[in-house]
């Protein structure tokens, strides 16, 4: 299942990028893993504003919590 | 003039660290020129100055530099004692990585991002973390992915949940390890219950998967954009992880030291008032406490304004002790883990670039209480070896001198064979006058234990 999420996200991120010189190296594994992180984390606040705003709509909440976080908040 | 290069400063080639007739001086390169005056233009260096989270620096207007690339020099503000990641206990590693990703938020905020999150980059100042490298900031570009990710995760995340989730000693995994835990090594450490941590199952197990897969396909993340708001968001998640991750209480040596030692409570205020009365005639103006703790009698030097070192070798009595000076905004204290029987070695590039316990500032004063047993018994050490030990480090020192007869020293004869003929109070005298003048020797009350200031001769 994870390979197939690499694959799917690494043939749907093609854009261009300027050349930046780095002087330690991001690591190529770590680019694509963190491409994944950064888009299940985007998912994920976008979710908790839109559930949080469905709630503040039906009157069933006042208002958004100002620190809105990724799914993590939610671990442990 | 004399100048000289900073060991350690030699990997990024934005600049450098120099000595430059006993200050600290940075060299900024003509090729972060234009970062750096983003950095200085946009607000961003303002706003983690006054939030406390970056070291400030000065400009120093007509210095010609060190070399042909110099496009300008700062004086960051001077951190006298530098300690590492691995020296550090839990909660003083857990505020440091919080430190690098709230920078890294902010930085975002204002156009900029981190191109480096190594721990080294971070100094516990004046009783907190502070970001010390300037130059570790670099414009963001729409769709950049973050850098330090992988640096991020190695430095901080996979210490932190080794600490945390395996055991609390893993952070000395720091040392050998100079850029950081691997995280397929992170990965097999941990637990497998925390592949059901979100953040540790992302960032740790499928990350070091990741690694492996693409170890030799370098140009496949070439064309890998990230939007600014997922960056945003993953760091915030990495926040909240980091916030999730808990010290586990594994019981100590040192943990209930205070609850169960043989002191009287009479005995225990006699020693603290003898402490104070000597640190009164010292003033001394920089002391290492060695055998620490939590901190109860380093208390008494840096109430007397003095800066305090304070190392113990039980990572959750650092971990309390630096809990409670941050609680109390204590500001010259610094409380860090040793082993003094093998203390800290000069490590890195050339064994030069992370300096050893012994080639830092060197202080005017040592408390060395309730400690001699432990290296003589523990440690096999004749006295004579620890007299030599501290005399090459300060020119006072409060030592305690403990007696076969005391039941800390009994339980540590209890499981061995006493081969300690020469520990006692006439040997440790004898073999201490050697190199140091007694200035004063007090028994204290309702116990057998001695507290003596000497004085190098």
């Amino acid at each position: 299942m994870i390979p197939l999420f690499f694959r799917t996200l690494h043939v749907s991120v093609m854009s261009f990028l300027p050349n930046i010189i780095l002087y330690i190296d991001p690591g190529t594994g770590s680019i694509i893993l963190q491409a994944v992180a950064a888009a299940v984390a985007g998912v994920a606040i976008a979710a908790k504003i839109y559930w949080h705003s469905l709630l503040k709509f039906l009157g069933l909440r006042k208002e958004i919590k100002p620190d809105a976080s990724a799914p993590d908040d939610h671990q442990e | 003039m004399s100048k000289k290069i900073h060991k350690s400063s030699f990997r990024d080639p934005s600049g450098f660290l120099f000595f430059e007739d006993g200050k600290l001086l940075r060299q900024v390169n003509e090729s972060y020129h234009q970062d750096y005056d983003f950095l200085m233009g946009c607000g961003l260096y303002d706003k983690l100055i006054k939030a406390g989270l970056l070291i400030p620096h000065l400009e120093i207007d007509g210095h010609p530099g060190i070399n042909n690339y110099a496009f300008k020099i700062i004086e960051p503000e001077k951190i006298n004692f530098i300690s590492y990641p691995y020296e550090w206990s839990f909660s003083q590693l857990k505020d440091s990585a919080l430190l690098t990703l709230q920078i890294q938020k902010t930085a975002l905020e204002y156009g900029m991002t981190l191109k480096d999150a190594s721990a080294f980059n971070v100094q516990l100042y004046k009783g907190k973390p502070v970001f010390i490298d300037s130059l570790s900031f670099e414009i963001y570009r729409e769709g950049m992915p973050w850098d330090a990710y992988r640096q991020f995760c190695q430095h901080f995340l996979a210490p932190l949940s080794l600490m945390s989730k395996t055991d609390i000693r893993l952070n000395q995994l720091l040392q050998i390890y100079l850029d950081g835990i691997p995280l397929d090594l992170s990965s097999k450490l941990l637990p497998f219950s925390t592949r059901f941590n979100f953040s540790l199952l992302i960032h740790i197990h499928l990350h070091a998967k990741a690694q492996k897969k693409y170890e030799n396909k370098g140009s496949a993340a070439k064309n890998i954009k990230i939007t600014k708001t997922n960056l945003h968001a993953m760091t915030q998640g990495l926040i909240s992880g980091i916030k999730n991750l808990q010290i586990n209480k594994q019981a100590t040596e040192w943990e209930k030291y205070y609850s169960f030692t043989n002191y009287s409570e009479k005995s225990f205020k006699h020693k603290k008032e003898i402490v104070a009365k000597i640190t009164d005639e010292i003033h001394p103006k920089y002391v290492w406490d060695l055998g620490a703790n939590t901190g109860e009698f380093t208390r008494i030097a840096s109430s007397a304004g003095a800066e305090c070192i304070a190392f113990d070798i039980d990572p959750l009595a650092v971990d309390s002790h630096y809990r409670s000076i941050r609680q109390n905004k204590i500001e010259n204290t610094l409380p860090l883990i040793l082993d003094l029987t093998n203390p800290s070695p000069s490590i890195g590039w050339n064994n030069k670039e992370r300096m050893g316990f012994k080639s830092r500032e060197l202080p005017d004063t040592i408390f060395a209480l309730a400690l001699i047993h432990h290296l003589a018994i523990s440690n096999n050490l004749p006295f004579g070896k620890i007299a030599r030990f501290f005399r090459k480090l300060s020119e006072n020192l409060v030592i305690e001198f403990i007696p076969k007869t005391d039941s800390q020293v009994k339980r540590l004869l209890t499981s061995r064979k006493d081969i300690f003929s020469e520990y006692n109070e006439e040997s440790f005298i004898r073999e201490f006058e050697t190199f140091y003048n007694i200035q004063i020797k007090e028994k204290i009350v309702d116990s057998e234990r001695i507290i003596f200031w000497m004085k190098r001769k």
